[in-house]
């Protein structure tokens, strides 16, 4: 069963040099107990289309399409409904600990009150549960630190802090943005295992934004690939990386160091050229000023998802790329 | 600039640095005995646990925390030693991009105020030319130049992290602390920012202490690697000898817990969790501090505190360890399979 269905979203900012399209009509959809990673290049439009799936982007912009939790439309329901889901039913963990912690409240403090907003629990029983909620994310000396403010501690456990509170009320969904980023690569391996073990335990469903393609390879079942607010391509997570084949992808999984590699020796590849700002819906391929395959086609018609062999695989682009992808190994 | 410079010395030299926190709960031994030194023109990686103090010692570096005892000498100069007013004029030479871009720039300026700040500051370029070197910086971290005329909330974390970047690139600085200055790039963004930090190094000998956990990025960017756990560096070493032969047990378990970037393989692979309770910097364990979790450990690592030494490899290279069990060739024993659990 599907827990979240994407249909069409789009988010369009107003600012002062007139309107900005952040999600440009995307889809994509979500079951339940499965681990969907979102990747794309920095500014494309993962955070603002996450955020805006309970209401939470920014104020000046405006949200259209359908999202579709468990059969109830998330645009249309009552504000009061998505505060009773926020944080119960779907949680999320933020891109930027420091703002969506509270600096002026303590931690134990700050991950007690949603125990007990959402599940009633008593003072004492909440505090017990926050000590194991701050032990299962792997920090140190927990109790002693229950009484810390955010500034306090090291960026990878305020990182850890939010997971604690994120996860505390056993959701349905778990939305995370980038939620290891701060993390050393052991303790990032205890949380994979936690995210893992909650799914398998829970059937929970997570939407992870993560730009670590060794993340990605690690925890999920599919991906999507997102290009200025859409998705240009989604398979299974073998699949994708077996035969990634939007040029876009392709560029990503190209762009990581190799083992070996180094400054000295090596220039490692980025993909030339920026992100396109988008004024309206897009009605041509947003790559293809960046693309060696462009051709006068991709700057007439706006490629649509369709699908190519393998097994749950459709990539958004009219020369898609079937030779197997060659890694540059260093020295 | 040049007279500024103190020849051939060493850009940073970090003596038994020292930084303890009190907070409810007792004392934090954050940065508990730290030496480094970063020569001119060198690029430094620095990994470590979360929370083993990298950041502390970052800022320290950089004189925005100044240290519980111990000393940081920059080009020569002991830090303690200077008013406050010639530590702020220092910080054209020396800079930080903080690891948490979002608190780092002040919201209600453009990001074209922010990143020119510093060349009003300390007249880096002339009055008229500032907008063309703002577009310039910003181009540089992949940013499109009318960027500048936002305001950081309406950026992504990428962006922000960006501007935080080019802003401390701004003054063209001598030493930049970089605190995980690519956490939030993809890949591909991530590439033109390691290439920048990698010509900078070899056109204008700029050096780096490069704070990251993505270690292929400082598998590509460094040129010695310091290994912190729980306030101490256990291992420096280069970075020839960091990622093919890992001295300290730590670095070892380090290096095998990233993921790698194939999912059969990632899959298919013996998942390396630590074992043991996670030490606290409060209350730090006896002897060496990883002993609780080492596969290794024995009698004399409960006991007794092992001293960063150094030690001379086969093929000639030194290097530096904190272990009882790697002698003065840098071997050690391998870890044992069954700490390797088949995933
Ligand atoms: N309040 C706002 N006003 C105008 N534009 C905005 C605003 N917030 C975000 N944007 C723009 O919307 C686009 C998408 O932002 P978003 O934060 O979703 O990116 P992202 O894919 O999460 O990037 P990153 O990987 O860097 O976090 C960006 O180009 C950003 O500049
Ligand atoms: N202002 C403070 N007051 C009290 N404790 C602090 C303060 N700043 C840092 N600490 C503590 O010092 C220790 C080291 O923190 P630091 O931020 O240097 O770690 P880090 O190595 O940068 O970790 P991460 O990789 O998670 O960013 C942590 O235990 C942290 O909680
Ligand atoms: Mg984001
Ligand atoms: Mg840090």
């Amino acid at each position: 069963m599907n827990v979240l269905e994407v249909a069409d979203l789009g988010v369009t900012f107003a600012t002062e040099d007139g309107p900005v399209v952040a999600v440009d009509r995307l889809d994509y959809e979500v079951r339940e107990g499965e681990i969907l990673a979102i990747v794309g290049e920095s500014g494309c439009g993962k955070s603002v289309g996450v955020l805006s799936l309970l209401g939470l982007q920014p104020g000046n912009s405006t949200v259209s399409g359908r999202v579709s939790y468990r059969g109830e439309d998330l645009l249309t329901v009552s504000e009061s409904r998505l505060r009773g889901l926020r944080g119960r039913d779907i949680a999320y963990i933020f891109q930027d600990p420091m703002t969506a912690l509270n600096p002026l409240m303590t931690v134990g403090t700050q991950v007690a009150e949603t125990l007990r907003k959402h599940l009633g629990m008593s003072k004492a029983a909440a505090r017990e549960r926050v000590v194991e909620l701050l032990e299962l994310v792997g920090i140190p000396a927990a109790r002693e630190r229950l009484g810390v403010y955010p500034h306090q501690l090291s960026g990878g456990m305020r990182q850890r802090v939010m997971i604690a509170m994120a996860i505390a009320c056993d959701p349905k969904l778990l939305i995370a943005d980038e939620p290891t980023t701060a993390l050393d690569v052991t303790v990032q391996a205890g949380i994979i295992e936690t995210l893992k073990e909650l799914r398998d335990r829970l059937g929970m469903a997570i939407v992870i934004i993560t730009h670590d393609m060794g993340v990605v390879a690690d925890i999920a079942d599919r991906v999507v690939v997102m290009y200025a607010g859409k998705a240009i391509e989604s398979a299974p997570v073998v699949e994708l990386f077996a035969h990634p084949t939007h040029p876009y992808t392709r560029g990503l999984l190209q762009a990581v160091p190799q083992r070996g590699q180094h400054a000295t020796a090596h220039r490692l590849k980025g993909i030339s050229g920026n992100v396109p700002v988008l004024r309206s819906t897009a009605v041509a391929c947003s790559f293809a000023d960046r693309c060696a395959f462009a051709s006068d086609a991709c700057r007439a018609v706006r490629p649509e998802p369709a699908p190519i062999a393998g097994a749950g695989h459709t990539v958004a682009c009219l020369h898609p790329q079937t030779e197997p992808l060659l890694l540059q190994k260093g020295a | 600039m040049a007279e500024q410079q103190n020849g051939d010395a060493p850009v940073l030299v970090l003596r038994d640095l020292v930084k303890h926190y009190q907070v409810p709960g007792g004392t934090v031994r954050s940065v508990d005995g730290v030496d480094l030194v970063i020569g001119r023109g060198e690029i430094v990686g620095l990994v470590g646990e979360s929370g083993s103090g990298k950041s502390t010692i970052g800022k320290m570096a950089v004189a925005l925390i100044s240290p519980s005892s111990g000393s940081v000498e920059l080009d020569g100069v002991d830090l303690a030693a200077l008013p406050k007013r010639r530590v702020r004029a220092m910080r054209k030479r020396f800079n930080i991009v903080f690891q948490d871009p979002g608190s780092s720039i002040n919201p209600r300026t453009t990001v074209g105020d922010a990143i020119s700040e510093p060349l009003r500051i300390h007249r880096i370029v002339p009055r008229r030319r500032i907008d063309e070197r703002v577009a310039e910086l910003l181009e540089q971290v992949g940013l499109r130049p009318d960027t500048a005329a936002r305001y950081p909330h309406e950026l992504s974390g990428g962006q922000r992290q960006r501007v935080s970047l080019a802003r401390a690139l701004a003054a063209g600085p001598e030493l930049l602390v970089a605190d995980e200055p690519t956490s939030a790039l993809d890949v591909s963004v991530q590439a033109s920012v390691l290439n920048l930090v990698a010509d900078l190094q070899q056109n204008l000998g700029f050096a780096c202490l490069f704070i990251s956990h993505d270690l292929s990025a400082i598998e590509y960017l460094a040129d010695r690697i310091a290994v912190m756990y729980l306030g101490r560096i256990v291992e420096v070493a280069d970075r020839r000898d960091l990622f093919e032969r890992p001295m300290h047990p730590y670095t070892d378990v380090l290096l095998q817990a990233a993921p790698v970037a194939d999912p059969v393989e990632q899959r298919g692979r013996e998942r390396v969790v630590l074992r043991g309770e996670i030490p606290s910097p409060m209350n730090p364990p006896s002897g060496c501090s990883f002993h609780p979790r080492c596969p290794l450990a024995t009698e004399v690592c409960r006991t007794t505190e092992p001293a960063l030494r150094t030690v001379q490899r086969a093929d000639g290279r030194t290097a530096q360890v904190a272990c009882h069990l790697v002698g003065d060739d840098g071997v050690r024993a391998a870890l044992p399979a069954e700490s390797v659990p088949v995933g």
